[in-house]
């Protein structure tokens, strides 16, 4: 792994440091304000978008006129050069203590023990300069040389549509939830459509009193800011949420937003809208659990249709060339059929225990394995790996769609299959 | 008194079954033997003409399957319900909200079958419950527009009955759902001089 190269900015009597923070965004997404007059930036793997480290100095300092900046391996380490270091030089031995940002007293009472410099501390026994002083002075000097963690607290934006409720006093009851919800969503609604946006993805988070944070998320098949409708679908959602010893918080937040024009109301004839209940299904049921089907293009029936998200626009289909069964099993169910060889449709076949007599047939309709698809089977030879498919009417009437795997006279006898229904 | 007998929703009994589209707002129950698929067709046949989407709640329907019956897939949305409780819940809120809504369940209370009804009725969706089951049942309720028992029938044809329809006479129909050259769509052809094979 490539080492971790932190940049510190020292800029007196600038901006204020979370100002000067996102402002460095513009040179890498992990900066961090440094108060009062700082900024961290975590340059690995950025620098090079600007000309190098050296280019990227350089650019900066073009910018904050009288800055300093540094570049180490460890934030403290670009901290104390910053400060107090020299150009180019990532040594830290010769700086003073307070480069390590540690206590006044620790620094005084090293002073006095003629400990002046960071090198000085660091040749000191590590049990008796614990022991003397305290963990602070050792864990800083691990923290800047990169032996010991360091939480850096990186400025994150906030979510663009993102509403919180607080509550005095920790709040369980389903109705006061709901309650809550309910003005949340019309809190952000409006706010989505002064954007002229609508939300495809929301999600509402718990904030529990002993720290737990459960949620859920809502999915739009079309991009929504119906507060009724939103409000309505979240209090359904509300089963799925254990409050434990209540909630102080309620956050909801529009995970992604597209634009959604304002639709003119009552003029003309409208346009029937049919979002609502695919919503309510969609988050009902699931993800999962409800589909379109687009066309694929395959000769094999299982595989000529496919399942894609609701949130996508319908598949274009056309009529098929040759006739389809209503309804298709998963899996070919296993049949005994008797049939005359070589090729003729059956006679009769018998499925779960029902026999059933042959009337009228038509077929064959004959169906290749993909060979392109497969590594080809040295047991059986390739013209054998076909089906074929013959409608089949009973004598009672229902239809049937039945195929034959393999020929006649082939390596391996030919096994019959119940594929589907007409009726 | 004069008894006036409530107007059947369907058409007129004499003539082909929902020859003038089917009327939206209803719910229709249509039964079927075992192993045999005819009320799915005949169902995907009668939903080909409208423009609302169509929520299939069944299970192994096959989507090029409804293109060859007339019905455009992509007007079609597909779901799994985890059971039949789920499965009626879903096909009452397609309803509400005004799509066409097909579901296949085992059996349907007369309280489900009231709230689907209802929905339809609020909402103007169309409605078709799928079952396997045989003609009558202990459970048979009068809330839908029509009941109709599809068996298969000798020569490609379907043999619907008239179960139930309120101020309707039970009455048979062969159709043919063979589309012809011309008809529109959910017209069937209907084969009245044959009786069942």
């Amino acid at each position: 792994m490539a080492p971790r190269r932190m940049m510190s900015v020292w800029f007196p009597n600038g901006a204020p440091a979370d100002r000067l923070a996102a402002w460095c965004q513009q040179f890498s997404p992990l900066t961090a304000a440094d108060p009062p007059d700082g900024v961290l930036i975590d340059i690995s793997g950025c620098a090079h978008l600007f000309g190098g480290e050296a280019g990227l100095r350089a650019r900066l300092l073009a910018r904050l006129p009288g800055g300093r900046l540094a570049i180490a391996q460890t934030a403290a380490a670009a901290w104390a050069l910053a400060r107090f270091g020299e150009a180019d030089d990532e040594d830290l031995d010769p700086l003073p203590l307070a480069a390590l940002n540690l206590n006044p007293r620790t620094i005084t009472r090293l002073r006095r023990l003629g400990i002046r410099r960071i090198g000085e501390l660091r040749r000191l026994p590590r049990a008796e300069l614990t022991a003397g002083f305290g963990a602070e002075p050792l864990l800083k000097l691990q923290r800047a040389r990169g032996e010991a963690p360091e939480a850096l607290k990186f400025f994150t934006a906030p979510p663009d549509w993102r509403d919180i409720a607080h509550f005095a006093e920790p709040i369980f009851a389903p109705a006061q939830l709901q309650a809550a919800l309910t003005r949340l969503t019309h809190a952000l609604c409006p706010r989505l459509a002064a954007a002229r946006r609508g939300a495809t993805s929301l999600t509402a988070r718990f904030h529990r009193t002993d720290s737990h944070l459960p949620e859920f998320v809502l999915r739009f098949a079309a991009p929504c800011r119906d507060a009724a409708q939103i409000s309505k679908l979240a209090c359904e959602k509300l089963n799925e949420i254990d409050p434990g010893f209540g909630v102080e918080a309620i956050s909801l937040t529009a995970n992604a937003t597209e634009l959604l024009a304002p639709a003119q109301t009552g003029i003309g004839q409208q346009t029937p809208d049919y979002t609502q209940p695919i919503n309510t299904l969609l988050n009902r049921l699931g993800e999962a659990k409800i589909w379109r089907a687009a066309p694929h293009a395959s000769h094999i029936p299982e595989f000529a249709a496919r399942r894609i998200p609701v949130t996508q626009p319908p598949a274009i289909w056309t009529k098929p060339r040759h006739r389809r069964p209503i309804k298709l099993l998963d899996r070919p169910a296993a049949i005994t059929a008797i049939a005359p060889v070589p090729d003729d449709p059956p006679v009769q076949f018998s499925w779960q225990g029902k026999t059933h007599r042959i009337a009228r047939a038509t077929g064959p309709e004959r169906i290749a394995r993909e060979w392109w698809r497969h590594d080809p089977q040295t047991t059986r030879p390739e013209a054998e790996q076909i089906r074929d498919y013959y409608e089949v009417e009973d004598i009672t009437g229902a239809r049937f769609w039945l195929f034959r795997a393999g020929t006649h006279g082939g390596t391996a006898p030919v096994r019959w299959f119940l594929h589907g229904f007409f009726g | 008194m004069n008894y006036q007998p409530a107007p059947f929703t369907c058409d007129s009994v004499a003539n082909r079954p929902f020859s003038g589209g089917v009327p939206a707002g209803t719910v229709h129950e249509f039964r079927a033997p075992e192993a045999t698929a005819g009320h799915l067709a005949w169902a995907a046949r009668l939903l080909a003409p409208g423009t609302a989407p169509v929520i299939w709640l069944t299970h192994a329907l096959y989507p090029p399957g409804l293109a060859a019956a007339g019905l455009n897939p992509a007007r079609c949305l597909f779901a799994h319900t985890p059971d039949d409780a789920a499965c009626l819940g879903a096909l009452e809120a397609a309803l509400r909200g005004g799509c066409a809504g097909v579901a296949e369940a085992r059996s349907c209370t007369r309280l489900a079958a009231r709230r689907l009804a209802l929905a339809a009725r609020q909402g103007g969706g169309i409605g078709f419950l799928l079952r396997h089951a045989p003609r009558q049942t202990p459970l048979d309720s009068t809330a839908f527009a029509s009941r109709w028992l599809i068996t298969p029938a000798p020569g490609g044809l379907l043999r619907a009955e008239l179960l139930y329809a309120p101020g309707a006479r039970p009455a048979e129909f062969f159709l043919n759902l063979e589309t012809e050259h011309g008809a529109t769509p959910h017209d069937v052809r209907l084969v009245p001089e044959r009786r069942a094979g």
